[in-house]
């Protein structure tokens, strides 16, 4: 609800070209049309009965467009959704029609039009005004169904903004967490483990540009303010051709646009951080504006408990923006821009004592991200999108020591800094064209400029009376990479009840004097068996050519990104999966069957022994070896859309391996995401329009765990037989997060105040796990828990106007 | 008002431990554990145990592995069969030690256990004791200041080495606190005591764990034993400078001993190991980190046969070189401290 939004009650603003030159468009297939001669037939199925509509769904209040909005034609059983720039195209023939528009959180929309030619035409949705009693979705129901992509999932912002969270921050990486496939790691992390894949496995984008290191304060928050979130999107399979570069998902986020008929606003403030977001028109129906804050005062709070002349303090900030300017009813433009920062530091003065010693000591460690993204939209003929984007990307790792130390007139300065870095420039074009209502097409190409400066180390020496002496610097210094694709894809209807897309991707990469080419095939089925139920299949073959080496499995931003090389080859994956969906009762429940199984290659660790300090100092694939890993699952979800009673349930049954030659006597271990077992049962009921609670319940059985089994001696030495890597399992993790939403309508605007528990019952889960040796164990030696997070309330204030 | 939402929530955030019994696979299967850490200056001798389950509280006398048969071959040819003169002890019958560069191979057969093979040799090692020179005495402390320096010629490869200082003082035993003590006393047993020394050598380090460590500031305050690799000097001759204090004794004159160690790659990865987990024990982890194995080089088994050479250099405060049994070191009861 927008109260300074004069909302217009025209439900439909159109605006139409006649467009006489259609079949001009087929020229446009010269461009990225690789394997022309699998698509030959396409071309020949324009016949001259058939027509195109098409254009862009928009919200009205906001003219913000609306990806992901279903427009269907009953009559025939045809039917699209926007793309994700909120652009939709469907072939049909002459006469009228009855159309459906929808999307969740709009009213439902049904137009007659009489087509006579192709027809270009902006839809708009109102956003819903929710009662008790229109609380059903309606055809967007069946988008799923519909849709040729499995393992894809989208939760709308709003829903996300309901659940029960951390402290009140509200977390959209967390809520993925609570989806099947995806594993967190560590309690309280952002992280993302997407079916056996590894943290680096992701491909996070930004408003179409790749994030490195989506992460706050260690994990505990993501860097995504959902204020200025429009949509996230999460594909765990059967990747479309136009993605690439990463093995286990693509985690798509797109910013709103900015309001382009009049300023709205909205802000949070929680326990730990305080957000806010502000948009609006620059000039009215033409251009607009978003910018978004966010700052943690956790460095506030913790200054009652810093005593004497020692200051130590954590705090984050990020701030996002976007614009956009309407060119002409084909071509917009926008600009995204996205920094954040993570900043820990801890100073110490000594007290002086007499005159003779003045101690000072800094440590420093930090890392931020920056962003900005340049993107034109152009609707160049009816049957063909495109969409160009140039960006560049800096993701930065620093920690530093400073210390002084002088006695007796002699001053002793030394210095220490160790960073990581990488930088990637972008720019990409894509397009899309539909020549006839059996083929939708994508194309497009890629190119990226990495730029990674991995352990780069510094020291300095400055002693009284001595020239200063740089002790280390790092001999490797930057490593230049170059990563170029090409894809097409095609989602063919080619029967009434089986859809399928057929695509390739080609990539090549250099660095160091070495290339690696690839093709990578992408397949995907829709079959329908029932009036409600399809059975979906589908194959990916991906190759990754960036690495994170972690210390252990865990993904820190301590972490080095390094790039594949000579003797460092990109990682690989293939993936098979098979679904089976059922829509119940008009498709307010929906149960989806999944299966899936994944072969990797090209995984990287540290050899044993191998310290991350020493990396820069040496040939990288000195120091890491090479393996493998399998992942096999299945999972279930079961989603509740209409009613009072919203939600879903979710449950994953896996089993993940790695193999590399020198660890485990080369045999295949767990990985150390491998969870035999996962539930997520996430609820949400509406009282009222105002009052809503939802509770989330997640179970998850024991992670491995790499531990000593039995116990040894040489001389006086009591040693640890380790014992086979992974063997042990952690206890299971279990908890229960509960909140409560009451919003009042004010004349401004509205107001919500949040109330939430998490880990209600209290559960000690584990976080970390060692060995110990103390009176407490029964044994020479036992283990110990360390449990964090345990029942924290939590309260927010929020507004929105 | 603030300061109790911060009590709050640190309450709720800060960690909390407990106990826990973790699924660990069953079964645990024994294996044979052989130590035996050989140089030029020791004679033949294989200690041999046997590991047990984590959770088992035998203790280590319990351990040891009785009636095996123990077999050290030289550079592949039978060499001896070691005696059995304790409960888990083998040694040579025949005063037989290893020699430099030679590699020997160890041969285990016991009831119980399939046999345990191991092979590794003492490294060769060339040094020499170059110059000893008194630089102050320093009467307020009642200490004198030295300055030797040792020439080192590396081998070819990847060598790791340790540095020890002694110095011989007088040692009594401390009643009340039972272990002994430096004194100063013509009564007094003479021991070596390790002193500390400085040098301006940016490969030394500290600690056996960080002696590939680039990142550990080339400059140390004082190192008690120095560990370090020949990365910077690779088969080169390198000539350490090392200074250091030492205490002034009535009883005793100045006597000095250094020791050079060349370790053997497997005793160098072992010690390292070995350290390392005592790191590990007791210190909070993520559950994905990886705890440290403990380095062997027993296949079908645990543990360590492996070698090292030592350069053992005695000089006195004149630079001299002297013999253990003029101070009587090591010899008799410590008397108790006046």
């Amino acid at each position: 609800m927008r109260a300074n939004c004069v909302v217009s009650n025209v439900l439909l603003q159109s605006f139409a070209y006649r467009s006489e030159q259609r079949m001009r468009a087929t020229k446009w297939l010269s461009f990225g049309l690789l394997l022309g001669w699998l698509w030959s037939p396409v071309l020949g199925t324009v016949t001259a009965q058939s027509l195109i509509i098409n254009g862009y769904v928009e919200d009205m209040a906001s003219r913000e467009r609306i990806l992901g909005a279903s427009v269907y034609i009953p009559a025939l059983q045809i039917g699209t959704t926007t793309n994700q720039y909120g652009f939709y195209s469907l072939t049909t023939v002459p006469g009228s029609h009855l159309i459906s528009v929808s999307h969740v959180g709009y009213d439902p929309v049904w137009i007659r039009l009489e087509l006579a030619g192709d027809t270009t035409l902006t839809l708009t949705l109102a956003p819903r005004v929710v009662g008790l009693d229109d609380m059903e979705v309606f055809a967007d129901q069946e988008t799923n169904l519909n849709d040729v992509q499995m393992s894809r999932h989208e939760i709308s912002i709003e829903e996300i903004e309901t659940l029960p969270v951390i402290l009140g921050e509200i977390d959209i990486q967390k809520t993925l967490q609570l989806l099947p496939g995806v594993q967190s790691g560590l309690e309280g992390s952002s992280g993302l483990y997407v079916r056996g894949g590894r943290a680096d496995q992701n491909l996070i984008l930004l408003d179409g540009l790749p994030l490195y290191n989506p992460n706050h304060l260690f994990g505990f928050f993501s860097v995504f303010n959902s204020a200025a979130m429009k949509r996230v999107e999460l594909i765990k399979g059967g990747f479309p051709a136009r993605y690439g570069g990463r093995l286990s998902s693509v985690i798509s986020y797109t910013m709103k646009e900015g309001n382009l008929k009049c300023f709205a606003g909205q802000g949070a403030i929680g326990l730990l951080s305080s957000r806010a977001m502000l948009e609006g028109p620059i000039v009215k129906d033409r251009a607009s504006f978003l910018v978004a804050g966010r700052r943690t005062y956790i460095d506030q709070l913790l200054r009652p408990f810093q005593r004497g002349r020692t200051r130590y303090g954590a705090a984050f900030y990020d701030l996002n923006f976007k614009a956009n300017y309407v060119i002409s009813k084909r071509d917009r433009i926008y600009l995204s821009a996205y920094a954040g920062q993570d900043e820990f530091s801890y100073k110490k003065r000594s007290a002086p004592v007499g005159l003779s010693s003045n101690d000072e000591l800094d440590y420093e460690l930090g890392w931020s991200n920056r962003l900005a993204s340049l993107r034109w939209n152009r609707l160049i003929r009816n049957r063909l999108f495109a969409n160009v984007l140039v960006g560049v990307m800096k993701y930065r790792f620093s920690s530093g020591r400073y210390s002084l130390d002088e006695s007796d007139g002699v001053v002793i300065k030394y210095e220490g800094s160790w960073h990581s870095e990488v930088v990637d420039w972008t720019a990409k074009i894509d397009f899309e064209f539909i020549p006839n209502s059996r083929h939708y097409m994508r194309f497009g190409a890629e190119g990226i400029l990495h730029r990674f400066d991995p352990g780069t180390t510094q020291t300095r020496l400055e002693e009284s009376g001595r020239p200063p002496v740089n002790l280390l610097q790092a001999p490797t210094g930057g490593i230049g990479s170059q990563e170029m694709a090409l894809y097409v894809e095609d989602e063919i209807q080619l029967h009434r009840d089986l859809r399928a897309t057929t695509g390739i991707r080609f990539s090549s990469y250099t660095a160091r004097g070495v290339r690696y080419n690839s093709f990578e095939p992408r397949l995907g089925a829709n079959v329908r068996v029932a009036e409600k139920s399809v059975i979906k299949i589908s194959y990916a073959r991906s190759k990754q050519y960036v690495h994170l080496l972690t210390g252990g499995g865990t993904a820190l931003p301590t972490d080095l990104w390094i790039p594949s090389m000579d003797r460092i080859t990109p990682q690989s994956g293939h993936q098979l999966a098979v679904g089976l969906i059922n829509g119940f009762r008009d498709g307010r429940y929906e149960v989806s069957i999944e299966g899936y199984l994944k072969y990797m290659t090209g995984h990287l660790e540290y050899k044993l022994g191998a310290d991350r300090f020493r990396s820069a100092f040496l040939d990288w694939p000195d120091i890491v070896e090479i393996g493998t890993g399998t992942a096999l699952g299945a999972e279930i979800f079961i989603q509740k859309k209409g009613g009072r009673l919203t939600g879903w349930a979710g449950y994953t049954w896996s089993r993940t391996t790695r193999r590399f030659e020198s660890l485990n006597g080369g045999d295949p271990f767990p990985d150390g995401y491998d969870r035999r077992h996962d539930v997520s049962i996430v609820t949400q009921y509406q009282f009222s329009t105002t009052r809503q609670i939802s509770a989330v319940w997640v179970y998850g059985s024991g992670y491995p765990v790499w531990v000593p089994i039995g116990r040894f001696f040489t001389d006086s030495n009591y040693l640890l037989d380790i014992g086979p890597v992974n063997s042990a399992r952690a206890p299971a993790y279990h908890r229960l997060d509960i909140s409560a939403n009451f919003t009042k309508l004010r004349s401004w605007g509205e107001r919500t105040i949040s109330l939430g528990l998490y880990n209600a019952y209290n559960r000690k889960n584990p976080m970390f796990i060692y060995p110990h040796n103390d009176a407490s164990c029964e044994s020479t030696l036992c283990f110990r828990q360390m449990s964090l997070l345990q029942l924290i309330p939590a309260i927010s204030w929020k507004w929105k106007f | 008002m603030r300061r109790w939402i911060v009590i709050l929530l640190l309450s709720a955030i800060c960690g909390c431990e407990s106990v826990v019994d973790l699924e660990v696979p069953g079964g645990y299967q024994s294996q044979l554990v052989v130590e035996s850490i050989f140089s030029p200056d020791s004679l033949w001798k294989v200690e041999l145990s046997r590991s047990i389950p984590l959770t088992d509280n035998t203790v280590q006398s319990e351990l040891m592995v009785s009636g095996a048969t123990v077999i050290i071959f030289r550079e592949n040819n039978f060499r001896d069969t070691l005696w059995q003169i304790d409960r888990g002890v083998y040694q040579t019958a025949h005063s037989h030690r290893p020699e430099q560069g030679s590699v020997y191979g160890l041969q285990v057969n016991v009831d119980g256990y399939p046999q345990a093979t191991a092979s590794s040799r003492a490294p060769l090692l060339q040094s020499e004791l170059l110059e000893v020179e008194r630089l102050a005495i320093n009467d307020s402390s009642a200490t004198e200041d030295y300055g030797i320096r040792v020439r080192l010629a590396d081998r070819t490869g990847k060598n790791y080495y340790r540095l020890d200082l002694f110095q011989v003082a007088p040692f009594c035993r401390n009643e009340r606190r039972g272990y002994r003590t430096i004194g100063d006393n013509p009564q007094y047993l003479a021991d070596y005591s390790q002193i500390a020394f400085l040098s301006n050598s940016p490969s030394l380090r500290s600690y056996i764990e960080t002696v590939d460590d680039p990142t550990v500031p080339d400059f140390e305050d004082r190192f008690w034993s120095a560990f370090f690799s020949d990365q910077l000097f690779e088969a080169t001759t390198k000539d350490f400078k090392i200074t250091f204090e030492a205490r002034i004794f009535e009883s005793i004159s100045a006597h000095f001993m250094l020791t050079l160690t060349a370790f053997s790659d497997d005793l160098f990865a072992f010690e390292r190991s070995v350290v390392l987990q005592d790191l590990f024990v007791g210190i909070p982890n993520i559950i994905q980190s990886n705890p440290p194995t403990v380095h062997t080089n027993i296949q079908n088994g645990l543990g360590i046969f492996a070698g090292h050479t030592t350069d053992t250099y005695r000089f006195d405060g004149n630079g001299n070189e002297w013999q253990e049994d003029v101070l009587g070191i090591g010899v008799g009861e410590l008397e108790p401290c006046q």
